[in-house]
């Protein structure tokens, strides 16, 4: 007994038991948590079955409606009944009879006739023998024989010919007993497909399994299962507006051209596709996943795989944006990034700007850019007093040759010169690209300098000589030459140097008498340190005289060209897929999310707050700027693309086709470099593109027109296509008075400044495809015509965007001297296809027929207001 | 000492901070035992434990083993549902992390690695480690100890393995996870760790100390009958010593039984020795073979 309990005690069996038990609900647990809990897509793809049931329900349900409502169930009701009727005509005993005669009689036709094909086909072999014996034999017999299978041949086929015949008729014998049948059960078939192909899809939904959906891609090494959870993505009609049941946004840009089973999800959006058990997951938004799922307009970044240029490019808005913001505030300046190789330099040339500015002036700017104006694309260096002092010591040492000390109360203003500088000012459109008092100009791709306060940055004679010719101070200005004359530009000068100026100015520094050596030697290195020649021309001022003659004696020498060469900052051509173990967080380590995004954005944000020791400069850039920079800086990648996503940029294709790119030529050529036409007009793919494109100009605008605008510029289009938000009253923003045709000729060819361009238009600038004149209508008089064009341009309703006189809507041109404007083929071409020539024009396609087109252009060419 | 929390707190490393925690509680518990068992023996009272008659092996001692078992396995079932596998950054085929550790378990092997040729600390001594402990229950002769703790009386066999297991085993794992960083070097929990640091040590070979190139015949020579001594000395001198003094005992275990432990033995007080050798006098090699060096 005692023994027995010792054993009993030392058995443990509830112990044993419990654990046991415990350990089944654990493995039952697992079992339910393999098979749900980490497959959290089962429950959506369920729930997507139940709403897409719903959807094709309510479809189902709305057809039915439909259905009765035209009439439908009557007519398929009487159909019915006729059918019926049919059949038991066609049932009858007497007729019945008929037809099973007829049928037999025809499958006996058939029957000989099978045997007939027989025949025939025996006879023709043999024939084939005896033919190849006697072409070789030359046999006599063999001749006769031929003759003798012919003959029988025939006999075969006309007996065949009459069986056909047979055939034919007993068949139609038949079909009219039948075809009565046939169409009526047709008829009903038509009647209900549609509603039968709705039910069907309904039923068919019970049968779609609940299962991961993957994409693979094997040159990408993309594996993508997002659809298992956004199963709607490919829905034409969406079943929730709910994540993620929805449709992919805009998919008829995105999707159209990027089939899902083409491209996969990740290849755009990143995330990790292949994970299924979490949202955060398969977003990538877990730790140590280096490529986080793009938001929102972030997810354009991509286009910049594949696309070379997203200019103009549907639904890639936001990163073309980014692009020029990119481009505007010069980043290659200081990083290398492959394809922004040689790209101008954004900041001002410096190789004189001794005798632009004053000493004063220069330091504050080189202090703090923005307190002179606030859209300073400059950024902040953070030097100290000194440091400014020394760069501006050794610029005012190295770039001029006299002193020039500015006395700003010393200035006297001539008031009635200053007056008539003003209209200039107003003619001339400054205003369109500078801004001053927070008025105008500063479109993202056209930056001019804030001009509020220049009279205390620049002198009266510098600016003269700038504004007669831009050029000769710095080549690559964007600045046209406005072909004043020299009056012109006193006046102007007078002008701004009066209403442009702070008047409570005072000079904070001046300018040491002499510059220390030390000073300049240290300004020297500085501008070494920040690779300031990234954005501005620092070189050739080895050929200047400079103000102390001693400088190159006393061991001081200029920055030469290869002192200058390297640029200052990390290569960023693949900063978009650098690891985010390899970028240094430095004292931010534990402060901000360790990603690639957070990194770059307080890169944007702060430059210098990860080290002590970090040179670049604040670009004081506000939160939307920080965003657009840092997608384009994530565009930037290394991943391998395959040939066939590839899209090239134009140059490319030209490359490609080892075609010449585009180029003006000859005169037209200096004169566009001159007065800068590209910075706002686009002409074969060259240049901005917020005023009208000209690459047809030739075809599509008269000849007196030209001239005329390019004398004297008006408005055309009020509202659209111009810059926004500039501050600007409507009628002011036009074309600036450049003032063409008033100069001396251009080039030994005598030709005017407006005569190259009419020129240049007429023979480079044209269409083939646009005919000089309308087709004529030699049955419809003019007059009746034209009337009836009027007619059409009421009906069509063209008068809720466009003006005639004083009435209709001003989203489209005016059109009230548009018979003076355009060619009357431009306009008949046109009417036909809008998008042809601008693929996002508001203008509707009306699908006009030629001779509607040929009525209206008749009347919209008697449109002309008087010329004078 | 933020690296140091640093590792604690790195999930790789829950297993080792339980490990420890439970090992140091486990084996303080059972030499408390041990000694509270001796301590009743020598005053003659009966020990716990210590039966007279023999228990059934099913069910007392299988239903223990099998209720361990489904604590360990709930344990870890619950353990790998609640945590996930902790993972690391993305491989990057042209960044080699430094410093690269092998899972906890084999810090201690890979902790040999500085000692040893790798054929050496990776494959031969394993496998003296799992056949050693295969052959335990062959070579122990020693009855006392069943069914309770004791240290008086199975003193050497508590003492080789306590030295095998804690240091040899435990005490290098615990090194090669929290004392090793960068480039293997050796900080302490409350150093920061410096991938530019640079350590110069020159180390030699035995035979080089007094002349003789390791390389050359001579020196392999010379190299080789150091190691000859070292086993041909620890296997005769003992065994000299205990025919004076147990004479019995020597007799109970046979010399198969003898051998097999000596072999295991010296074996095992190589790896101290070597490492005395490698950090006291900065030696590399004992003996330069072309095939392996020791």
């Amino acid at each position: 007994m005692a023994e027995d309990s010792t054993t009993k005690s030392l058995s443990r069996s509830y112990l044993f038991a419990f654990l046991g038990l415990l350990m089944l609900a654990l493995t039952l647990f697992v079992i339910w948590d393999d098979e749900y809990g980490l497959r959290p897509w089962k429950k959506y793809q369920t729930q997507y079955k139940e709403l897409k049931r719903v959807q094709l329900e309510n479809d189902y349900q709305h057809a039915l409606v439909e259905f009765d409502s035209a009439g439908g169930s009557q007519k398929l009701a009487e159909l019915e009944i006729k059918l019926k009727e049919a059949e038991e005509i066609f049932q009858s005993p007497e007729n019945q009879n008929k037809y099973n005669t007829l049928k037999s009689s025809l499958e006996e036709v058939q029957e000989a006739l099978s045997k007939n094909q027989n025949q025939l086909q025996r006879y023709r072999g043999e024939l084939l023998e005896t033919e190849y014996f006697y072409i070789k034999n030359q046999n006599s017999e063999d001749k006769a024989k031929m003759q003798e299978l012919q003959n029988k041949i025939d006999n075969v086929d006309g007996r065949r010919k009459r069986l056909l015949e047979q055939e034919e008729s007993l068949k139609e014998s038949i079909m009219t007993f039948t075809s009565g049948i046939e169409e009526l059960r047709a008829q009903i078939q038509n009647l209900k497909s549609p509603l039968e192909e709705k039910k069907e899809r309904l039923a068919k939904l019970d049968d779609v399994p609940l299962e991961i959906k993957q994409i693979h891609i094997n040159d990408v090494g993309k594996a993508d299962r997002c659809e298992s959870c956004h199963i709607g993505i490919n829905d034409v009609e969406q079943v929730s507006d709910e994540q993620p049941f929805t449709k992919h946004p805009a998919s008829f840009i995105y999707l159209k051209h990027h089939q899902s089973g083409e491209y996969g999800c990740t290849f755009c959006h990143r995330g990790q596709g292949r994970a299924t058990t979490s949202i955060e997951k398969a977003h990538g938004n877990v730790k140590h996943w280096d490529e986080p799922m793009y938001e929102g307009d972030m997810t354009q970044t991509s286009c910049l795989t594949c696309h070379s240029d997203v200019k103009g490019l549907r639904g890639a808005e936001y990163i073309n944006n980014s692009t020029e913001l990119f481009k505007k505030y010069g980043c290659y300046g200081c990083h290398k990034i492959s394809g922004y190789e040689g790209l101008r330099e954004i900041g001002p040339v410096l190789t004189e700007v001794g005798s632009k500015t004053n000493y004063s002036w220069m330091v504050e700017w080189l202090l703090d850019p923005k307190s002179y104006f606030k859209t300073a694309r400059m950024p902040k260096f953070f030097f100290t007093k000194q440091e400014a002092e020394s760069i501006a010591d050794y610029l005012f040492s190295m770039t001029r040759t006299v002193r020039q000390d500015e006395d700003y109360e010393a200035v006297e203003i001539d008031w009635d010169l200053a007056d008539k500088g003003k209209n200039i000012w107003s003619q001339s459109r400054c205003n369109l690209c500078h801004v001053t008092g927070g008025r105008g100009g500063n479109h993202i791709k056209m930056y001019a300098p804030d001009l509020s306060e220049v009279g205390t940055k620049v002198n009266k004679e510098w600016l003269f000589n700038w504004i007669k010719d831009p050029k000769k101070y710095f080549p690559e200005t964007k600045m046209p030459r406005f072909r004043f004359s020299d009056d012109e530009i006193h006046a102007l000068v007078e002008y701004i140097m009066s209403e442009y100026i702070d008047d409570d100015y005072e000079p904070t520094y001046a300018e040491p008498e002499p510059i220390a050596l030390e000073s300049i030697e240290n300004g020297k290195r500085l501008i070494q340190k920040y690779g300031c020649y990234g954005c501005h021309e620092l070189q050739g001022m080895e050929e200047m005289t400079q103000v102390a003659p001693l400088l190159r004696q006393q061991g001081i020498s200029f920055l030469r060209k290869d002192e200058m060469g390297e640029k200052i900052g990390t290569e960023l051509s693949s900063i978009g897929s650098k690891p985010v173990d390899l970028l240094d967080f430095g004292k931010l380590k534990k402060l901000i999310p360790h990603d690639r995004l957070s990194y770059l954005k307080q890169k944007l944000r702060a430059p210098r707050s990860f080290r002590d020791n970090l040179l670049m400069p604040d670009f004081q850039l506000t939160e939307d700027e920080v965003n657009q920079l840092s997608a384009i800086l994530y565009g930037f990648t290394d991943a391998h693309v395959p040939a066939r996503y590839v899209v090239p940029s134009q140059h490319e294709l030209y490359q490609l086709a080892g075609a010449e790119e585009f180029k003006f030529s000859g005169d037209f050529e200096k004169l566009v470099e001159d007065v800068k036409c590209t910075n706002c007009h686009p002409i074969k793919g060259i240049g901005a593109d917020y005023a009208p494109d000209l690459s047809i100009a030739g075809s599509k605008l008269q000849e007196t027109w030209i001239k005329r605008f390019l004398g004297s510029p008006d408005v055309i289009r009020p509202l659209i296509q111009q810059m926004p938000n500039l501050g600007l009253a409507q009628g002011s923003i036009t074309m600036p008075r450049f003032n063409l045709g008033k100069e001396e000729v251009l080039s030994e060819t005598n030709k005017s400044d407006i005569d190259i361009v009419l020129n240049y238009f007429q023979q480079e600038l044209v269409s083939k495809d646009i005919p000089k004149k309308v087709p004529e209508l030699e049955s419809v008089p003019l007059d009746e015509q034209i009337s009836l064009g009027k007619k059409l341009y009421d009906d069509k309703g063209c008068m809720a965007c466009h003006q005639i006189g004083m009435d209709g809507g001003a989203v489209g041109p005016n059109l009230s001297d548009i018979g003076n404007r355009l060619n009357e083929g431009f306009i008949f071409v046109y009417l036909k296809d809008p998008k042809r020539f601008k693929p996002d024009v508001v203008e509707p396609n009306y699908n006009l027929s030629e001779r509607e087109r040929i009525y209206l252009t008749n009347y919209l060419m008697t449109l002309k207001l008087d010329s004078n | 000492m933020k690296p140091l929390i640093e590792i604690i707190t790195k999930p790789d490393n829950i297993a080792i901070v339980i490990m420890i925690i439970m090992v140091t509680f486990f084996t303080i518990w059972a030499f408390l035992q041990a000694f509270q068992n001796d301590k009743l023996k020598t005053s003659g009272k009966p020990v716990e434990g210590e039966l007279d008659e023999d228990v059934d092996t099913w069910k007392p001692l299988v239903r223990i083993e099998l209720i361990i078992t489904l604590v360990v396995m709930i344990g870890l079932t619950l353990w790998s549902i609640l945590v996930d596998a902790p993972l690391e950054e993305i491989a990057n085929p042209t960044l080699t992390p430094n410093p690269a550790k092998a899972p906890w378990y084999f810090l201690g092997l890979q902790e040999l690695l500085v000692y040893f040729d790798p054929w050496l600390a990776g494959v031969v001594l394993p496998t003296l480690i799992v056949v050693g402990l295969i052959a335990i229950p062959y070579i122990d002769i020693n009855p006392k100890g069943n069914g309770y703790y004791t240290f008086s009386e199975r003193k050497y066999s508590i003492v080789i393995f306590s030295f095998g297991f804690f240091i040899l085993w435990l005490l290098l794992i615990v090194i090669g996870v929290f004392f090793r960083g960068p480039g293997w070097l050796w900080y302490w929990p409350w150093q920061e760790w410096d991938h530019q640091r640079v350590v110069f040590e020159p180390t030699t070979d035995l035979t080089n100390l007094i002349g003789i190139d390791s390389r050359s015949v001579l020196g392999f020579f010379m190299g080789g009958g150091v190691v000859f001594l070292y086993f041909a000395i620890g296997m005769i001198a003992p065994y000299l010593y205990w025919k004076k003094t147990h004479p019995k005992f020597l007799n109970d275990l046979g010399l198969v039984r003898y051998t097999t432990i000596m072999i295991l033995f010296l074996f095992m007080m190589s790896i101290p020795i070597k490492m005395i050798l490698r950090l006291v006098f900065l030696i590399k090699y004992v003996w330069v073979t072309p095939w392996f060096n020791v």
